[in-house]
């Protein structure tokens, strides 16, 4: 298709490549092209050489289906536990500190102060901390989580339009029917967008807190491919992370579109 | 460029949507609009008024019919010439740059068609500016004006490069009743000092009659033209004219022609909300 | 204006006091040996350890490895990421052609991508900055394509009738309308980079201040911890606080 804005010249010359069929047949080649790329740097002579698409495929399939579905499980019921735990916190948190004055002045700050530290900049002290490694992922997942969800629930709570509050007061809604009926339903897009970035960096959490522990999870399963040598695997690794997170992503947006049924978004 | 008419013949459009097929968006409409003259065109919402406009305007294709200004064919069946500044339009929604400065997006015109050197175009508009009193905003941001001023320069903009036909899409639509007049006696003004043909598209029909020189009703969907009706009333006009009996004839009469069609128009909002 | 000036001063007593029930919580937590606490160092120590390494000249050269890496690392990105997503966001074909393959590649997080990198490079600085700029890339590319994909119609079409060609509606449109999202996804890359390269340096690092807080791990300096923690902190802030300030002088017309 022609650039935007050009309109005049677009429907004048209809090529192939501007129909929706061709638009499929580009969007699969850019695939094929980007394995095609990849294979080919696979075969430069180095040292070590690149694992490519096809010894990526047969390092998957020569995996233990078990033992990986193991850890896929296990990666995936770590970011769940500390992304509800972050959740069942991070909403009133931010609820309140949205909500009163005086709880925004008594707890934000110390909120803004321990935001500029990266999440994994808590590895060394949550090891320290923690007996066991579970612990120390799940403090992790948990950290990493609880920004943004704290963050956006403030800014849902201070998003929600005066006119709605006012509406319901003249309608003669008590302060139960006002938080439950308008309040939460109209914070409720804003904690689902935070809750689809939190679960974005609790995945980025529990791959770096397994590489540093290697206790199983598919960021152990990574980091133990490329210090085992078995380099394909580490590509393995990824795959099976990045569909992992973006499963989780999804589901996120699945349960906020059943939840916030008025909002086609 | 010399101010054109504007000659709009049998003009039909086609389209297809997902949810209800083939619409019929404009059937079979003539208008023929006469240099210099200002051309209003009425008619309930969804009636294809903007569509009729995109079609001169070059952004959108008619299935038939043909479009000329001037002497030139602008739209045909298969042909479609490319938005220029011979038909420039002002938009509903606002069309300045937010990102340049009154007097940036007032140059905009002339330096990006190379017809005169930044600096010179600098002195044109600025010139433009002081005399419709606008000069000392021009270091402004769209951003930080009111919407009836936004209005203002962005007429400015479109008469800067003096377009065979401005085309005005409602765009005094999002203005309050006060700033609303003041834009209106603005572009009044304009009209009667620069020579200059415009094709002016509203729903609001007091709007029409005070600008225009004739007003046409179109129809709800298919839009037809039902009828042009001829404003007789002499120019320089003024706010004052708002209340004289000749102006309230003129908005009864063009009442009863638009108020049948609104009533149509609002059935068939409902009939198409409920599917 | 009375009023708001004792409204401020309530603000800023909050906050002292807000932080100081932080660090409050923090020691008596750590001197009265709740849990695990008793591991964790207390504030004289961190402070103690503070001056003695702030002043050290392996603080200076860790910090100023890690922050040459992440602006190189993060200036490679955004001259790569940026015409690549205005690209993406006005051009449908190279949409088409490129997009399926970097969405494909999104979902994977910076940190997955550490092993790779290390495989890919054969020096440890290469890897490094490579983990950084996968972390900057996608933050600074989605935006940009956002912002192209934001700008009105109108504005399109308004530069196609005062005459412009695609060279100027790119130039003049384009680019102009998608800054703003474009100055948000640089602060939004750097964020993302900068905790990338505290990730890469604490596992492949060999110097840089996340390496840092892993030795000071290893070698028990306990309290060294949360100093490098307290001064990753702080380039982080301060950099994010460039951007944005570079970013309101690019954008004069975004008055906030």
């Amino acid at each position: 298709m022609q650039p935007r804005g050009l309109e005049g010249k677009l429907r004048r010359s209809v090529r192939w490549w501007n129909t929706p069929a061709g638009s499929v047949v580009l969007q699969i080649s850019s695939v094929v092209i980007f394995l095609i790329v990849w294979e080919l740097f696979g075969k430069v002579p180095r040292a070590i050489p690149i694992p490519t698409p096809d010894q990526s495929v047969r390092a998957a399939v020569s995996l233990d289906p078990l033992s990986f579905l193991y850890d896929c499980v296990l990666s995936f019921y770590r970011v769940g536990l500390g992304f509800l735990i972050a959740a069942i916190i991070g909403i009133p948190l931010g609820a309140i500190i949205g909500y009163s004055r005086l709880a925004r002045g008594l707890l934000f700050p110390a909120v803004e102060v321990l935001r500029p530290v990266p999440p994994i900049a808590w590895i060394p002290l949550a090891l320290l901390f923690f007996p066991g490694i579970e612990g120390m992922i799940l403090f992790l997942t948990f950290y990493g989580a609880f920004f943004p969800i704290v963050y956006n629930t403030i800014a849902g709570i201070s998003a929600i339009p005066t006119m709605y509050i006012r509406a319901a007061r003249s309608l003669g809604a008590s302060s139960w029917t006002l938080f439950w009926r308008i309040m939460v339903p109209a914070m409720l897009p804003s904690i689902f967008t935070g809750l689809h970035i939190a679960i974005g960096i609790a995945w980025l959490m529990v791959v770096a807190g397994e590489m540093v522990a290697t206790t199983g999870g598919v960021g152990a399963l990574t980091w133990e491919a490329y210090q085992t040598t078995h380099y394909p695997l580490i590509f393995v690794g990824m795959a099976a992370i990045g569909v992992l997170g973006f499963f989780s992503s999804q589901l996120i947006r699945f349960i906020a579109r059943l939840v916030i049924r008025w909002d086609n978004a | 460029m010399n101010a054109s008419g504007v000659t709009i013949r049998h003009v039909t459009k086609k389209y297809v949507t997902r949810r209800s097929g083939e619409v019929l968006a404009l059937d079979d409409c003539s208008i023929v609009i006469r240099p210099n003259e200002f051309f209003v065109l009425v008619g309930p919402s969804g009636c294809g008024k903007t569509t009729l406009l995109n079609i001169v305007a070059g952004f959108d294709a008619l299935t038939f019919g043909d479009v000329s200004v001037g002497n030139d064919l602008i739209a045909a069946p298969g042909v479609i010439s490319d938005p220029g500044p011979d038909r420039m339009v002002v938009f509903q929604h606002g069309g300045l740059f937010p990102w340049m400065t009154v007097l940036e997006n007032v140059c905009y015109g002339p330096v990006v068609q190379k017809q005169m050197t930044r600096a010179v175009a600098r002195d044109h508009a600025r010139g433009m500016l002081a005399r419709v009193g606008l000069r000392e905003i021009e270091e402004r941001y769209p951003g930080e004006m009111s919407s009836g001023m936004r209005r203002r320069v962005e007429i400015i903009r479109a008469l800067i490069g003096h377009p065979k036909v401005l085309l005005m899409d409602e765009p005094f639509r999002a203005l309050d009743a006060l700033n609303k007049s003041v834009v209106q006696e603005f572009l009044l003004r304009l009209f009667d000092t620069h020579a200059c043909t415009i094709f002016f598209i509203t729903h609001d029909l007091r709007e029409a009659l005070f600008l225009g020189d004739r007003v046409g009703v179109m129809t709800t969907r298919p839009g037809r033209v039902k009828t042009i009706v001829d404003v007789t009333l002499a120019r320089p006009r003024s706010t004052r004219m708002l209340d004289s009996r000749d102006f309230l004839g003129l908005k009864a009469q063009l009442t009863e022609e638009v108020h049948e069609e609104a009533l149509k128009a609002f059935a068939a909002g409902e009939r198409e909300a409920a599917r | 204006m009375n009023a708001n000036r004792y409204r401020r001063g309530i603000d800023i007593g909050l906050s002292f006091l807000s932080i100081g029930l932080l660090l409050g919580v923090w020691q008596a937590l750590v001197y009265l040996h709740v849990y695990r606490f008793a591991y964790i160092p207390s504030l004289p120590e961190v402070v103690d350890a503070g001056r003695d390494y702030v002043f050290s000249s392996d603080f200076v050269s860790d910090a100023v490895a890690s922050t040459l890496r992440v602006l190189a690392a993060w200036g490679a990105a955004a001259i790569i990421a940026i015409p690549l997503g205005l690209a993406i966001g006005w051009n449908k074909t190279f949409s088409d052609l490129s997009l399926p393959t970097l969405e494909l590649l999104r979902p994977i997080p910076p940190i997955a991508w550490i092993p790779a990198g290390i495989l890919f490079f054969p020096n440890v600085e290469g890897s490094v900055v490579f983990i950084c700029f996968v972390g900057a890339f996608f933050p600074i590319l989605l935006n940009t394509i956002n912002g192209v994909k934001q700008i009105e119609q109108t504005h399109f079409r308004a530069a196609r009738c005062l005459g412009a060609g695609q060279r100027e509606v790119f130039r003049d449109v384009v680019v102009r309308g998608a800054m703003p999202s474009i100055i948000v996804g640089l602060a939004l890359g750097m964020g993302i980079a900068w905790m990338a390269l505290v990730a890469a340096e604490m596992i492949a690092g060999q110097y840089g201040l996340g390496y840092m807080i892993w030795r000071a791990y290893s070698l028990a300096q306990y309290p060294v911890i949360i100093v490098g923690m307290v001064a990753i902190g702080l380039i982080g802030a301060g950099m994010s606080a460039c951007i944005r300030l570079f970013g309101r002088k690019l954008t004069p017309w975004q008055s906030q």
